[in-house]
């Protein structure tokens, strides 16, 4: 598919940072559509970070281009950051300010700025609004983070870690809050996370990176339906042509019980019944075996 | 003034408040010292010059106008005290501006906000020129007002002038210690590397044929003491190779991946 900047929030040709002789990232080619929620995975080291900082303005690209919201990051980062909330994976902010200075510092920054998004979302939180920063834990500073990053009304999300070091609890309402954002102003995420179970549940679309690269990315239910597998167990011996069927790609077997890689699974699926197995069932991957499949697809490539 | 000033205003007034604060007690108890202490420091001189033991040609060097007010101030305040203790100021304020934010860990949420790195650099600037010059200014009227209640004397229009080549000066090694803070994270690692980048710009001090290149003696504004001449020269000099190390702070900070 061809994308052009009306329906993508971002789009990078190439994209590529170097610090010394050490390639942080190594060419991206990447397009966030608009509206979408993107999960970012990968590896720690693997340039998740280094883009998304790309992409707002805080590290220049060695090579390459990325448009965010129709703007040059080289040239345009400032409209770029009026539109845009990011949230980095360590965020200190400001340890003097409480929760009522920091939305008075950050209304004064935002023109789309909305004291009501703020003030809801503290509340959900269940946040003071006179406590410094240097007194709030980790997870209430996330929270605060956050807080500032939807009262702005961004067009565009940018989330790098946003869940680490919060209990299960906060987490859960720090992904309604993603998602309400995402509702009820159209806004596109992007959001990095090791947290793979959290992705699958609010992303709609991911891309995998790995030493620098986005290795893969897609569609996060079609790329589920194109990994589908067929587990079947016969009731004799399997079909000698088996791996040759149409829509096979791949045959692992362990004893009578064999897993099919196919491309087709309605097809084949059909066809071995007319085999009469015991057994046949269609296996969905989750985030996590589509994370590890990706990761060992990568390091047998040559 | 655009929002974006603003807020960076409201975050350096709050953040920067006990800095200055300290700066000015500094120098109000530095300015008030130098009056008060004029008696104690005629009687150690007298003693001195007493002193048969003390060879004449060191009697000599002592100039025979040194205890009379006008010259004791100048010669303790702008000569002495006020351009030290403001070019430590200036090295201690710089070299935590931009350093400062890294150390802390507030770089990354403070330059992914919609401001540019230019203005924050600017408003960082400005309001640590002028806490800066407002305890010179308090500093210097201390003197002024203890000079008055002990000895009965107002120190001259010119006195306060001489402030204007000391700020110029406090400005050239803020700038410097402005530009270093943009490459070295650690306030403490910047304030070092810009004390040794200040300390090789005294070298003309040391030498006689070079005295009047050297940006600290010009800070004293010794002209205005001794024919009451501003030093525009020196002053504009100071004030371009000043603006020079900023614009080149801010080019640094604008190119540094955060």
């Amino acid at each position: 598919m061809t994308w052009n900047e009306t329906d993508a929030a971002v789009i990078c040709e190439g994209l590529t940072k170097h610090y010394g002789a050490k390639v942080a990232v190594a060419g991206v080619d990447w397009v966030v559509p608009k509206g979408s929620v993107t999960g970012l995975v990968g590896p720690n080291g693997a340039g998740k970070t280094t883009t998304l900082k790309m992409l707002i303005g805080l590290v220049h690209p060695t090579a390459g281009r990325a448009r965010v919201l129709g703007l040059d990051v080289a040239a345009d980062d400032l409209a770029i950051r009026q539109r845009t909330g990011y949230m980095a994976e360590d965020d200190a902010l400001f340890r003097w300010m409480t929760a009522e200075d920091a939305l008075k510092f950050s209304r004064l920054l935002y023109p789309a700025w909305s004291d009501q998004v703020a003030r809801e979302t503290l509340d959900l939180f269940g946040l003071p609004a006179n406590v410094p920063v240097a007194k709030m834990s980790k997870g209430m500073k996330r929270q605060l983070a956050l807080t500032l990053a939807v009262a702005q009304r961004p067009e565009l999300l940018i989330l790098d870690e946003p869940t680490s070091g919060l209990d299960p609890e906060r987490r859960r309402d720090f992904l309604n809050v993603i998602l309400k954002s995402v509702a009820a102003e159209g806004a596109t995420v992007i959001t990095s996370s090791h947290q793979l179970h959290e992705i699958e549940r609010v992303a709609d679309r991911v891309a995998f990176m790995r030493e620098g690269r986005i290795v893969r990315e897609s569609d996060l239910d079609a790329l589920k339906e194109a990994s589908r597998r067929i587990r079947v167990i016969f009731q004799g011996d399997p079909p000698a042509d088996l791996a040759q069927w149409p829509g096979v790609r791949r045959v692992e077997a362990d004893g009578r019980l064999h897993i099919l890689h196919v491309s087709d699974v309605d097809a084949v699926t059909a066809r071995l019944k007319t085999h009469n197995p015991f057994v046949v069932e269609v296996i969905e991957q989750n985030l996590e075996e589509l994370y590890f499949e990706t990761a060992r697809r990568e390091e047998e490539r040559p | 003034m655009s929002g974006a000033v603003r807020a960076l205003l409201f975050k350096e007034l709050r953040e920067g408040r006990w800095k200055y604060l300290i700066a000015a007690v500094v120098l109000v108890a530095l300015g008030v010292s130098i009056p008060v202490t004029h008696q104690f420091i005629a009687g150690m001189l007298e003693q001195y010059m007493d002193d048969p033991a003390v060879p004449q040609a060191l009697r000599d060097l002592l100039p025979p106008d040194l205890l009379e007010m006008s010259t004791y101030l100048w010669t303790n305040w702008h000569a002495k005290n006020l351009y030290q203790t403001v070019a430590v100021i200036a090295l201690v304020f710089g070299s935590g501006a931009v350093a400062g934010e890294f150390s802390r860990g507030t770089a990354p949420y403070l330059f992914s906000r919609a401001v540019v790195r230019r203005s924050v650099l600017a408003v960082k600037t400005a309001v640590d020129l002028a806490g800066m010059a407002l305890a010179m200014l308090l500093g210097t009227a201390a003197l002024d007002v203890t000079a008055r209640i002990a000895h009965g004397y107002a120190v001259s229009g010119a006195f306060y002038a001489g402030l204007v080549p000391a700020l110029a000066g406090s400005v050239f090694v803020y700038g410097l210690a402005l530009l270093i803070s943009t490459r070295i994270d650690d306030p403490v690692k910047a304030g070092v590397a810009a004390a040794v980048a200040a300390a090789l710009f005294s070298i003309p001090t040391f030498v006689p044929a070079w005295r009047q290149w050297s940006v600290y003696v010009q800070m004293t504004g010794r002209s205005l003491f001794e024919t009451g001449t501003f030093p525009w020269l020196p002053v504009l000099v100071i004030a371009a190779l000043a603006a020079a190390l900023l614009a080149a702070a801010a080019y640094s900070l604008e190119r540094r991946d955060i």
